[in-house]
């Protein structure tokens, strides 16, 4: 089963995302932050990430610089990023060509499951 | 005199001498001789007599038709002798009268012959003295001027001398003359005298003096002007003003501007907008005394009317010993005090700072006036610049600080709602089928954030209402035991994973205060120090009389706030840097802490957190102490 990464640091919506994720076939892995999700990234392959912007210590953006900077990390995955505010998602994403969906807070999770579906297909 | 008799009286024994060596000489040799010192004799003792006479007798004539003192004249054929003396009668009534000065003098000599009563006048010295010591003549000049003057003499000793000289009367003053000489010859060609006329020139000096530093300072107000028009700011203009010569040997100088025009009674405040000093790195800045206008030593000086100068503030009676302390500190010793007026209003002053005492010309001092007056208003005009400038940046932060805000805000907003909105429509989730323990779960999930989310907009309001002072501030005189009382259940359960501990005399003056805010602005305290201490530390309240005040405090053995984070934290949304170790962020928006300060301060109090050493919090508020009832005054 595709195996997918969670990267947020509020606990309900972490919930929230694997619960929903779980319930639809996905493993999923949490991380609550991006240093997290780093530890994650080098042991793991990943098919797909979610991934928060707004985190304690490094940003969202931060963290994938340092995923391409990284040689132990793979950079052949779709990633969909959650965030509250529209004006830096998309002045940001251009520099990010993996990033395949921006979803604004508060996203409807049913769009979300289906964005991670069509990222997977 | 007696000095002259006696050097007479000396060369006369010597020819009595040489009379006796004659005799011994051949009869014709002898008679020559004898003639001569006879003729010698009789001269000297004319001059002798010439001192002891009226001056205007001294000489009879002007020395045309006449050799009184041997020399090296020779004698005249007679006929030129008539014609001397003839024109001597035509000229003398001339010579006698007017105010030119006129002499005559043998050529090739210093002897003076004639000089005409104008000399007195003018040299402030006898015509007497002028005989008996020619040199007189060339001492009487001005040192400055000597050399030049001696040269000249020299080169034209028969006549074409023709110079402009400073003159020193014994009384000490100085005097312009321009003089000439000119040759007089008889038909020969020879020449026979040297004439010479002279002039005060002093007041016509002083006009073309007066002149050229008028035009001097016409070009200069010119330059100014210019100057003053091309400034782009306050020190443009100072620096204009710099360049003006009567100003240049200044230390400082330095642009007030009141806090608002100086009508009636005097401004409380200023600002200094300009203090320029000649050498920054030596002399100190300005003092300011806190822009409050009253404790600016100089200020009890300045006035409306015009210029005031301190030629020496140490000698100055309205300066206090404070005053002249403060104005040697920033090296002062003279000061020019300007007021600047625009449109009928003085709103500032121009004060020039010298490190000497100053002797300035009131001419000088009115000059300077008329070029600070032009100077005003376009110091006002940067002064309103600059303020309006301040005034714009100061809305740009705010403008900037409101839109961070407002983003942190609709961040923390939408974040519940994700979850409210997420777990609603997960349990609406056609394609799957929830177990009654994730159901459950769920809707108390969305039970939680959505009471975080009150609990949000609560604060969001309360801080809202703060801000804008609607916030209901319900004062009774209470005593402190009994608000703590009141609030302990709630602090009880908070506390729960602590040690809650209460040390509230009951015996403290009761303050004036809002009870449910102060249970607020403790429930927060006390929430934050169980959110940054670990499980089981003491959470304790306590509360002591501070003067007017009792002074409340909260102390925890959490990690304590880093020193230069201790004022911060009162800001809203700031959170305190987390340590590495910490990766879950600390809940909660960061409100609270501005919104005690909001409460606290609403009641009159103060808050803040304690200068303590080691680790753990302190935050210590104080509420002001209820004045006593009426009764008890009565």
């Amino acid at each position: 089963m595709p195996t997918i990464l969670v990267v947020e640091d509020e606990a309900s919506i972490r919930k929230l995302v694997t619960v929903n994720l779980s319930a639809r076939g996905y493993d999923v892995i949490e991380a609550a932050s991006a240093e997290d999700g780093l530890v994650q990234l080098r042991q793991v392959r990943f098919s797909l990430m979610l991934l928060d912007i707004k985190l304690p210590g490094m940003r969202g953006w931060d963290l994938l610089t340092a995923m391409s900077d990284d040689p132990a990390i793979s950079l052949d995955m779709p990633i969909i990023v959650m965030t509250a505010s529209v004006v830096e998602a998309q002045t940001q994403v251009q520099d990010y060509p993996n990033v395949v969906k921006v979803m604004i807070k508060p996203f409807n999770i049913d769009d979300l499951v289906q964005a991670v579906t069509d990222a997977l297909r | 005199m007696e000095e002259h008799s006696s050097q007479v009286e000396d060369v006369l024994q010597r020819l009595k001498e040489l009379r006796r060596w004659s005799e011994e000489l051949g009869p014709r040799q002898s008679a020559l001789l004898t003639e001569a010192i006879e003729h010698l004799s009789s001269v000297l003792q004319d001059l002798v007599q010439a001192d002891t006479l009226p001056k205007s007798t001294s000489r009879s004539g002007l020395g045309l038709g006449q050799m009184s003192a041997p020399g090296a004249v020779k004698p005249r054929p007679q006929y030129t002798e008539q014609k001397l003396q003839d024109t001597e009668k035509l000229f003398r009534p001339l010579a006698e009268n007017i105010n030119l000065m006129f002499w005559m003098r043998a050529p090739e000599s210093d002897e003076m012959l004639y000089v005409s009563p104008a000399y007195e006048k003018i040299w402030g010295r006898t015509r007497g003295s002028l005989y008996r010591a020619p040199q007189s003549f060339i001492e009487a000049v001005h040192p400055d001027d000597r050399k030049r003057v001696v040269e000249s003499m020299a080169a034209h000793k028969s006549g074409g001398f023709d110079e402009e000289y400073r003159i020193v009367t014994p009384d000490g003053s100085v005097r312009w003359v321009s003089a000439r000489t000119f040759p007089i010859r008889e038909q020969s060609g020879e020449i026979t005298r040297i004439a010479g006329v002279a002039q005060d020139i002093t007041e016509q000096k002083k006009a073309e003096e007066a002149l050229r530093t008028t035009l001097a300072r016409m070009r200069e107000r010119y330059v100014i002007s210019r100057r003053i028009g091309a400034a782009r700011m306050a020190e443009d203009v100072v620096n204009a003003l710099r360049s003006l010569t009567t100003i240049a040997d200044a230390n400082r100088a330095a642009i007030l501007v009141f806090s608002e025009p100086w009508g009636e009674a005097p401004p409380p405040g200023f600002d200094i907008l300009v203090d320029w000093r000649d050498d920054a790195a030596s002399l100190p800045s300005m003092p300011d005394a806190d822009h409050v206008l009253a404790r600016y030593p100089l200020a009890k000086l300045f006035s409306r009317d015009g210029t005031v100068l301190v030629n020496d503030v140490l000698a100055d009676p309205r300066l206090s010993g404070n005053d002249r302390d403060w104005l040697s500190a920033i090296k002062t010793r003279s000061v020019l005090l300007f007021p600047l007026i625009t449109s009928d209003q003085w709103y500032g002053m121009f004060n020039v700072h010298y490190r000497f005492p100053t002797q300035m010309q009131l001419e000088d001092i009115n000059y300077f006036e008329k070029v600070v007056n032009q100077a005003a208003a376009a110091i006002y005009n940067f002064h309103l610049l600059e303020a309006e400038t301040r005034a714009r940046q100061e809305a740009e932060e705010a403008n900037e600080l409101k839109l961070k805000f407002l983003a942190m805000i609709s961040h923390e907003l939408r974040t519940p709602l994700t979850s409210i909105k997420g777990f609603a429509t997960t349990l609406l989730a056609d394609d799957v089928t929830w177990d009654p323990n994730s159901q459950r779960d769920f809707i108390e999930t969305i039970s939680q954030e959505a009471d975080k989310l009150t609990d949000l907009i609560e604060q969001l309001l309360d801080l809202s209402r703060l801000e804008s002072g609607v916030l209901r501030i319900v004062p009774e005189e209470q005593s402190l035991s009994v608000i703590v009382k009141r609030a302990e259940a709630q602090l009880q359960v908070l506390t729960a994973a602590h040690h809650l501990r209460i040390l509230v005399p009951d015996d403290l003056p009761p303050v004036r205060a809002d009870p449910q805010r102060i249970a607020q602005v403790l429930t927060n305290l006390v929430n934050n120090a169980t959110k940054y201490s670990p499980d089981g530390t003491p959470i304790a309240i306590s509360a002591a009389r501070q003067g007017q005040y009792v002074q409340v405090n909260v102390a925890d053995e959490g990690p304590g706030i880093p020193p230069e984070e201790r004022a911060r934290v009162f800001e809203a949304f700031h959170q305190v840097a987390t340590d590495g170790e910490r990766t879950e962020r600390i809940k909660g928006v960061g409100l609270g802490l501005a919104i005690c300060r909001g409460l606290v301060e609403a009641q009159y109090g103060r808050i803040w957190i304690q200068d303590r050493p080691g680790p753990g919090t302190t935050v210590s508020f104080t509420l002001p102490i209820a004045a006593p009832p009426k009764s008890e005054i009565e």
